[in-house]
Parts: structure tokens; C-alpha cells; sequence
């Protein structure tokens, strides 16, 4: 009976070796499939992510909170459509960094990247750098807004977005601000945490991850960011010096400090005066203000300090005829200049050098005054 | 065609809501219905998530192993909410900025696994989108009906109706009235049928 009960079930038994085989099939089957979903899904969002990226764009809202820590002195709207707050092409000016995908891909992670630069000008023409800079924090990423002084020091902090959980347990949110200002350099969150009593460290790690990667953008960036902006020609006497040149009423000063001109002035009248140098050999360098107009040395007076040596006689003939000057320079273009004697200049005899000096200081500002651009330094493109 | 299976998941939103009814997705419902406009867009948000992972789910439901078919559901359906959270912080950055951080919690409403789960992987597709188009828009509903409550006992004064305890009171007193209309419904359909019935 029992010989006969095995016999039937025989065949109701799965074969051992073809269980196997169905479960490592059913195992494999689930795989694939997972595999397949996971792929298409992952390809799906990496297509996606390419034509939704969110670029950095400076907003309403964007320009409110840069205006809160690196103030221009007037009204949010007024700021933002006045052009004192605006996003900075690194690839057009004249920065250590002209590509913010590659500094990130260089400098950031996967969870830490800058995203965006902007200038922010008051009323004086006090230009405050701010970055925009993005840190992961407990649930997603924080982007913050680093103002900078002119030691790439942190002046000012505002959160512009985060979707943390435990936001609002940040209680003083102004305080913790607070704490990173003067910091430079890598910020860790304990330092903060130390200081500000915050305990959502995830999200406080978001916040010091962004402005750490701001402070070693900042640090990097180079270029013309520490030009001093623009201002306006209060000096009396530099003024009269000034006037010797050009009919302008209010003159705008732009410190360039190249190794040839030290400063451009703007008039009122539109009138473009570089002070430019030139190397008088052993009586020092020659400092001229040359106003220049389609390429041409229209006028031309001695700059406030030159340097040549006031008791060479020689030199004091030449130099301190200021009428002498304009009718050897004036309305001259550089290949005229270049095609005047090269040991003296015509009714002087030895004042080579400082013959010179005075030639290469007036063809340095010919040269330069094409190149300048007001932008560079913070002005808005009229 | 099954006339009544259309009709029941037509209606399904209404009489198995799944705010009211069903009492399912609180994280959110709670959490964005302080006003209308975040309570619409997560619920519009909630109703495309669905509807689409409805619609994939009830294509692949043939092809997914039943073992690994709540992992597959949740790709979908992650691959789904991460879609429309990048379309906001595109194209709706402030609305992004007010209910991004209810976005991602989408992937695990039990509204969108639970239809999935109960509806999309055991019906064809067309039914599976309208169910999806159902309970989304009866999800919204819910959703606005009591933004829309809440924000006028806040603008009379009453601050207790922004914490999440005002609103589950708020929701309380809803899904009450709610039920009692649907029993009041449910009676005089039968009523009517008995009365048919009677006739005969």
C-alpha cells in the first residue's frame, strides 16, 4: 500500500534540479526586468534633467535678497532695473574664471557648486561681489547668497531656496546669518553650530557647504574683481589739472593700474582722459594726462605727481612747459608720434631720455584708450 | 464595454475618496492645505503622478514578476515625481519654493502605490488611466475643499487652523460631513431601487 502510494506521487514531485532551475529563472527573470525599468527610468530623468535644468537667472527675488546683504542703497526695483544689481559673464570680463561648469567639475562635488556671480553697486560705486552657491543639506540642496568685502571676506549671507525638513528649528535665523561673516576660506559646521547653537546639522552642513565652495570661488576668481569702482573727482587740484584737458565740469575717475596707465577719467561732456606713463631713464617716469579722441592726443597737461627730476634743467625746460608739450603731441596718432626723432624731440637737445619717457607715455595712452571699457568696472553698458 | 465597472471607476473618486473615504496620503494633505493654491498645485501634482505611473504600471503589469513588483512600482513611480518636480523648479519656481518639500513625497503617498497596487496591476490601461484621472481629481478636491475651509477660519482669526492639529480637526468635521452625504446618497439610491422593485 505504502509502495503504491509513493509510485503515485512520483510524478506530483518536482524533479529537485528543475526546481532549481524555475527558481534561478524566476530570480533572473526578476532581474531583468528591474534592471530594464531601472535603465529606462534612469535614462528617462538623465533626458529630462538636460532640457529642465534650472540655469541661474537674476530675478525679482533673487536681486530683494542680494540687496538685503550687499545694499545699493535704493529700492529692490529700482536696483534690479537700474542694472546697480546684475549677473556677471564670466566669459566676457576679465576673470581668473570663465567657465563656472568647469571651476565646479575642478573645485565642486556632486553636492557642492556654485551657480552663479553677481555685482551689486551703491550709489558711491561701491561694487560688493556676491556668489550664489548651492550646498546638500538633510533633504535637498540649500542655496545660499555670500556677499564678499574687498578681503574676500564673507559680508553678508541670506538663504535664497532649501526644502530642509527641519527648517524651523532655526530659530534665529539673522543670528546664524551672523556667524559667517569675516569668515574666509573652509567653513565646517561645528564652527557655526559652536557658535550659533543651531543643532540641525544636516541642513547647517548644507549652509557651510555652499559658502565654502563660495569663499574658494571667491579666492580663485582673480582678474579685475578688486578694480575699485569708480568715483568722482572731488580733488580740487586735480580738478584744475583736469580742466587743462577738457571742458568737463564733473570728472568720473577709473583706477586701471596697468603697468603703463594708472588712471582713466571720464567728463561729463563725454571727454575720455587717460594718465599714462612713460619711462624717463635715469630721471624716473613721466606721468601725463592725455585726453584722446578717435585715436588722436587731443590735449595734453602734466599729471599731478611726475617725477622727473625737477632741478634738471634740461628736463625743467621741457617739462614744465606745458604749451611746449601740446604743440609737440598734440593731435598726433601713435604712428605720428612713432615717426618723430627717437633721441630728442624737435627744439631739444639732450633730453633724450626723458624725450622718450614723455613719447612713450603719450603713445601708452593712445594705446590704451581704445581698450577701456567701463563695464569692467562695474558700470552699466550705456 | 462593462458599462458598471466604467461607471464605478469613473465615480471612484467621489465614493471611495481617498482623503475622505479612504484616509490615505495625510502627510501632505495636512501639510499643504493651509491654502488653496499649494493644496492645487500638489494635488495636480499628485493627480498627473497617477495617472502616468496608473497608465506604465497597468502596460508592464504582464511583464513585472509578482516578487518584485512593489520595487518596480516605486521606480515608476519615483521616476514620475522627479519628473514633475523638475518641470516646477522650471517652469513654477515660486510654487516649487511653497510646496517643493511635499514633492518628493509623493513617491510614497499611499494613493499612487495603493492604486497601483489595488487597481493599475490588475486592470488594462484604459481603465487604469481613468482611475487614475478620478482619484486625482478627487484627491485635488479634497485637497482645496479643505485649503479653502481652513483659510477662511485662519483669515477669521482663528491661528489654531494653520498647525497640522487645526487641520486634522478641520478634517474631522469634513470627512463627517462627507460620509453623512454619502450615506444620505447611498439610502435614497436604495430607496429608489426598492420602490423599482415594488413596482414590478
Amino acid at each position: 500500500m505504502t509502495n503504491t502510494m509513493n509510485t503515485e506521487m512520483q510524478p506530483a514531485q518536482t524533479h529537485p534540479a528543475r526546481k532549481k532551475n524555475n527558481t534561478v529563472k524566476n530570480t533572473l527573470r526578476c532581474v531583468i526586468v528591474l534592471s530594464v525599468i531601472a535603465i529606462v527610468c534612469v535614462s528617462l530623468l538623465a533626458v529630462a534633467n538636460r532640457f529642465l535644468r534650472v540655469e541661474a537667472t537674476l530675478d525679482g527675488a533673487t536681486a530683494a535678497l542680494i540687496n538685503r546683504i550687499a545694499p545699493t542703497g535704493m529700492d529692490d526695483g529700482t536696483a534690479l532695473s537700474g542694472g546697480y544689481i546684475k549677473m556677471v559673464n564670466l566669459r566676457a570680463e576679465n576673470y581668473a574664471i570663465k567657465d563656472l561648469d568647469a571651476y565646479n567639475k575642478q573645485h565642486g562635488t556632486a553636492n557642492q557648486k556654485v551657480r552663479a556671480l553677481y555685482t551689486s553697486k551703491n550709489a558711491e560705486g561701491k561694487i560688493t561681489y556676491v556668489v550664489e552657491a548651492e550646498g546638500k543639506g538633510y533633504v535637498d540642496a540649500v542655496v545660499m547668497l555670500v556677499a564678499y568685502d574687498a578681503e574676500n571676506k564673507v559680508s553678508g549671507v541670506i538663504t535664497k531656496s532649501q526644502n530642509e525638513s527641519y527648517w524651523n528649528h532655526i530659530k534665529n535665523e539673522e543670528k546664524l546669518y551672523a556667524a559667517f561673516v569675516g569668515l574666509s576660506g573652509r567653513i565646517e559646521s561645528s564652527q557655526i553650530a559652536a557658535s550659533t547653537g543651531v543643532t540641525v546639522m544636516g541642513t547647517l552642513g548644507g549652509m557651510t557647504s555652499a559658502v565654502s565652495i563660495a569663499n574658494d570661488f571667491v579666492s580663485r576668481l582673480g582678474g579685475d574683481p578688486q578694480k575699485p569702482a569708480p568715483l568722482v573727482v572731488t580733488d580740487a587740484d586735480l580738478v584744475q589739472k583736469l580742466k587743462k584737458v577738457s571742458d568737463a565740469t564733473v570728472y568720473t575717475c577709473y583706477t586701471v593700474q596697468t603697468a603703463t596707465v594708472d588712471y582713466v577719467f571720464t567728463g561729463n561732456n563725454g571727454d575720455l582722459i587717460v594718465q599714462s606713463r612713460g619711462d624717463g631713464g635715469t630721471y624716473g617716469q613721466v606721468a601725463l594726462l592725455v585726453r584722446v579722441a578717435d585715436g588722436k592726443a587731443v590735449k595734453l597737461a602734466y599729471a599731478a605727481n611726475p617725477s622727473f627730476d625737477p632741478t634738471d634743467e634740461h628736463d625743467s625746460t621741457l617739462l614744465k612747459n606745458e604749451e611746449k608739450l601740446n604743440e609737440l603731441f598734440g593731435g598726433k596718432t601713435i604712428a605720428e608720434i612713432n615717426a618723430m626723432a627717437g633721441d630728442s624731440l624737435p627744439g631739444f637737445t639732450g633730453v633724450t631720455q626723458s624725450s622718450d619717457g614723455l613719447k612713450m607715455a603719450v603713445k601708452n595712452a593712445l594705446e590704451y584708450a581704445p581698450t577701456f571699457d567701463r563695464t569692467q568696472f562695474g558700470e552699466v553698458a550705456q | 464595454m462593462d458599462v458598471k465597472k466604467l461607471k464605478e471607476t469613473a465615480l471612484g473618486g467621489i465614493l471611495n475618496n481617498p482623503v475622505f473615504v479612504l484616509v490615505l496620503g495625510m502627510c501632505p494633505t495636512i501639510g499643504m492645505s493651509t491654502s488653496v493654491t499649494n493644496a492645487l498645485g500638489l494635488g495636480l501634482a499628485t493627480a498627473f503622478v497617477l495617472i502616468v505611473s496608473n497608465v506604465f504600471v497597468s502596460l508592464l503589469r504582464k511583464i513585472i514578476p509578482d516578487k518584485v513588483r512593489l520595487p518596480s512600482y516605486i521606480i515608476i513611480i519615483a521616476t514620475f515625481v522627479t519628473l514633475v518636480q523638475l518641470f516646477l523648479a522650471k517652469f513654477l519656481p515660486a510654487l516649487n519654493a511653497s510646496i517643493g518639500r511635499f514633492i518628493p513625497l509623493i513617491v510614497v503617498n499611499c494613493i499612487i502605490l495603493g492604486r497601483a497596487e489595488a487597481f493599475a496591476g490588475k486592470n488594462s490601461v484604459g481603465y487604469a488611466a481613468l482611475d487614475g484621472v478620478s482619484m486625482g481629481l478627487g484627491f485635488t478636491c479634497s485637497l482645496v475643499i479643505l485649503g479653502g475651509v481652513r483659510m477662511l477660519l485662519i483669515a477669521a482669526g482663528m491661528r489654531i487652523f494653520e498647525t497640522a492639529a487645526g487641520g486634522f480637526i478641520v478634517l474631522g468635521l469634513l470627512m463627517a460631513l462627507f460620509n453623512y452625504l454619502m450615506r444620505l446618497y447611498r439610502n435614497s439610491h436604495k430607496r429608489k431601487l426598492l420602490q423599482g422593485g415594488a413596482a414590478l
